[in-house]
């Protein structure tokens, strides 16, 4: 199973027609994406792709953010009350009961779509994980959520609903009432202490070229942390991370300011050293004002 | 934890070691296993230190923000900025 390359259609059961779709709120909704989502919902049914027990069918990932281009896959994550059945082209494990996560990939019109299959008592356990009860006895320390669910949980979020527009209002609230925010900003914030201890670390054993890579990375996790803090989450996927920026215009951190660093644009090859610590104190001042809520 | 003897005249800066969190308000600073926790206006103390102002000149700014005299801000800010270098999460500059 490689995820590539045309996969079986599926035979498991038979979709009932469904005549609900409701595409809400988003960038792409003035645009003509909107016909080609609800497309896809009848293309989903057609290759009998949609469980007769679905609750959601959520377009995610850069085409729900209003980012994609030409070549960007389409991105569904499908809640049911059960599991998946169906042939799929790999399993995403997870530390869940069911314990993993199925995955079909279609191409359609020369577009990858990649549908994941989740449960519904998968997304009970994923928001118990993330309760404030948890966060305040100090299991924020900890990674409380693989990446495969801590992306299930911010593309809920930021999702187009094209089936089960309840379950998915419902399902935003209970994530709003969780720590979820909390806590994946105080994971990013001690991604980037690590980091900076290790740019540090290096700088002091005359390791310039190691400590530039981590303060650079350190820079990388703190403006995840400062976006996540604004509840722009998608720290997994950094590729978005400009995007991230430009939608949410952090008062702490100006495009430009940020842009320069990201490119390393004042780093200079005969002072390397000069640009670890100036980067690594931009790091220390804005993780002061990172509010974690 | 002695306490270092500052003027108003010495300059200080954070040290790239110290970690920060802010959650509910409070600013949370801490070095290897020891955090401390900042109120309101020790945390306007701590923002100032940038290793270029003297405790005098953030004292001024503090004098101003919170309309007390420069006096009483100078001895707080000289005292907590003790306090700061004694737990090793700012260090003198000059």
């Amino acid at each position: 199973m490689t995820g590539y390359g045309p996969v079986r259609k599926a035979t498991a059961r038979r979709a009932p027609r469904r005549t609900d779709a409701t595409l809400v709120h988003g960038p792409w909704e003035r645009s003509a994406l909107r016909t080609t989502l609800l497309d896809c919902l009848e293309g989903l049914e057609s290759r009998r792709l949609l469980p007769a027990d679905h609750l959601a069918v959520l377009c995610v990932g850069s085409v729900a953010r209003g980012w994609a281009n030409d070549s960007s896959d389409y991105d569904f994550n499908i809640v049911a009350h059960g599991p998946w059945h169906g042939p799929s082209v790999r399993t995403i494990p997870v530390p869940l009961r069911p314990a993993s996560v199925p995955a079909v990939v279609e191409y359609v019109d020369g577009r990858r779509w990649e549908i994941k299959y989740w449960v519904d008592v998968q997304v009970d356990q994923m928001l118990a994980k993330v309760a404030w009860d948890r966060f305040e006895e100090g299991a924020s320390t900890a990674r409380a959520l693989t990446d495969a669910e801590e992306l299930f949980l911010e593309r809920l979020a930021t999702c187009l609903t094209l089936s089960g527009t309840s379950w998915v209002r419902s399902r935003r609230q209970e994530l709003g009432e969780t720590a979820f925010r909390a806590f994946v900003t105080a994971r990013s914030l001690a991604e980037a202490d690590s980091s900076i201890e290790d740019a540090l670390g290096q700088l002091a054993a005359d390791d310039v070229d190691s400590a530039v890579l981590s303060a650079r990375k350190a820079f990388g996790h703190v403006v995840d942390a400062l976006l996540e803090s604004h509840g722009a989450y998608g720290s997994p996927i950094p590729k978005w991370r400009a995007r991230r920026l430009r939608e949410v215009r952090p008062s702490q951190l100006p495009y430009q300011e940020y842009w320069a660093v990201e490119t390393m644009r004042d780093f200079d090859p005969r002072a390397p050293d000069a640009w670890v610590t100036r980067t690594v104190q931009r790091c220390r001042d804005l993780s002061i004002e990172v509010e974690i809520h | 934890m002695g306490e270092l003897e500052l003027t108003p005249g010495n300059v200080l800066r954070r040290r790239m070691e110290a970690r920060a969190r802010k959650y509910r308000g409070k600013l949370y600073i801490a070095v290897q296993d020891q955090a401390l926790e900042l109120d309101e206006v020790a945390q306007a103390i701590f923002r100032r230190i940038d290793g270029v102002s003297t405790l005098a000149e953030i004292a001024a700014g503090l004098a101003e923000e919170y309309g007390v005299p420069v006096d009483e801000a100078t001895d707080d800010t000289v005292g907590f900025a003790a306090q700061l270098v004694g737990h090793g999460v700012v260090e003198v500059v000059r």
